[in-house]
């Protein structure tokens, strides 16, 4: 779909607002919900006069002092604080398949929480064919995730931290990444192992024997990334990655 | 494909691999518990093919 504003761009996400499409050069991010531009610009403005309204009724009291490190919030985050959902409730509420993710205001985390949650029960519902060991573990780390990942994006929230619509582990699952054909690969994998196994080609029994052969493979991985040469771009950057997001460096 | 082609194209070829394997399902009788897997080998291809990359 065109975007209305910009000729040559693609409509990504929809203004919370005004429901008017925008691409990612018109996107505006504030705690968590996504406006258009004028959207954004008006709602910034209505910010700015309430700052001034609050500036003068607070001008003949003199201010408290403030602790040096304390960093003050952004115009978003202080917005996005008052009506912030409620941790404990979105945690509560989190129990249901993506009824949390809808009390924090991402809609589409829901759905797709919802969609994952169906399809392992339908794949679980009949036969489980020798992967009860699988399935069992993952629906129940599953319904524990849900509440646990509403209870800390509603924190965020509540904090004024910025929360875009997939946050939480699918993002990081499906966040934007470099040309590593790593996971597409072990996608592909896995998906061909199952599907081996859920149309009785191989037997699960005659294959577990073999599994040493992963731990085997995915430490030759580990040593081929190890010993691979770091991008210009990695090495000017890999003091930051260690100390920070250190994702990337060690699983 | 492009990246960026990858990620406009795959959350609908995701839909429409799920659509047809509970057509099948429906129709055919080739049950979604066993063609499942055929979801994650196309969420594979697709990550190959550019899905999710900047």
């Amino acid at each position: 779909m065109q975007c209305p504003t910009c000729p040559e761009g693609t409509v990504v996400a929809f203004c919370r607002n005004c429901g008017k499409g925008v691409c990612p050069t018109c996107r505006r991010d504030a705690g968590g919900v996504v406006h258009c531009a004028e959207c954004a610009e008006q709602i910034v403005e209505a910010s700015v006069q309430t700052d001034e309204v609050a500036g003068a009724a607070a001008a003949s009291v003199p201010p408290p002092p403030r602790p040096a490190a304390a960093t003050r919030p952004s115009r978003a985050a202080r917005m996005a604080a008052p009506d912030a959902p409620h941790p404990l409730l979105a945690g509560v509420l989190g129990v249901v398949p993506g009824l949390g993710a809808v009390y924090n205001g991402q809609y589409v985390k829901g759905l797709v929480h919802v969609v994952m949650f169906g399809l392992l029960l339908t794949i679980a519902s009949e036969e489980f064919r020798g992967l009860e060991g699988f399935f069992i573990p993952v629906i129940a780390l599953f319904v524990l995730y849900m509440p646990i990942e509403a209870y800390r994006t509603a924190k965020a929230l509540r904090r004024g931290e910025p929360v875009d619509e997939m946050s939480g582990l699918l993002a990081t699952l499906f966040r934007p990444s470099d040309a590593s054909p790593a996971a597409g690969v072990a996608l592909i994998a896995l998906g061909v192992f199952l599907l081996l196994i859920s149309l009785d080609v191989v037997d699960l029994r005659d294959l577990l024997p073999g599994w040493p052969v992963l731990v085997v493979g995915y430490g030759v991985y580990r040593l081929y990334c190890s010993l691979r040469p770091l991008p210009p771009r990695a090495v000017e950057s890999k003091p930051t990655e260690v100390h920070g997001a250190s994702e990337e460096v060690s699983l | 494909m492009s990246s960026t082609a990858a990620n406009v194209a795959a959350v609908p070829t995701l839909l429409i691999a799920l659509g047809t394997l509970f057509l099948l399902d429906y129709r055919l009788g080739a049950h979604f518990s066993k063609t499942w897997p055929a979801v994650l080998i196309l969420a594979g291809l697709l990550r190959l093919m550019g899905w999710g990359r900047r």
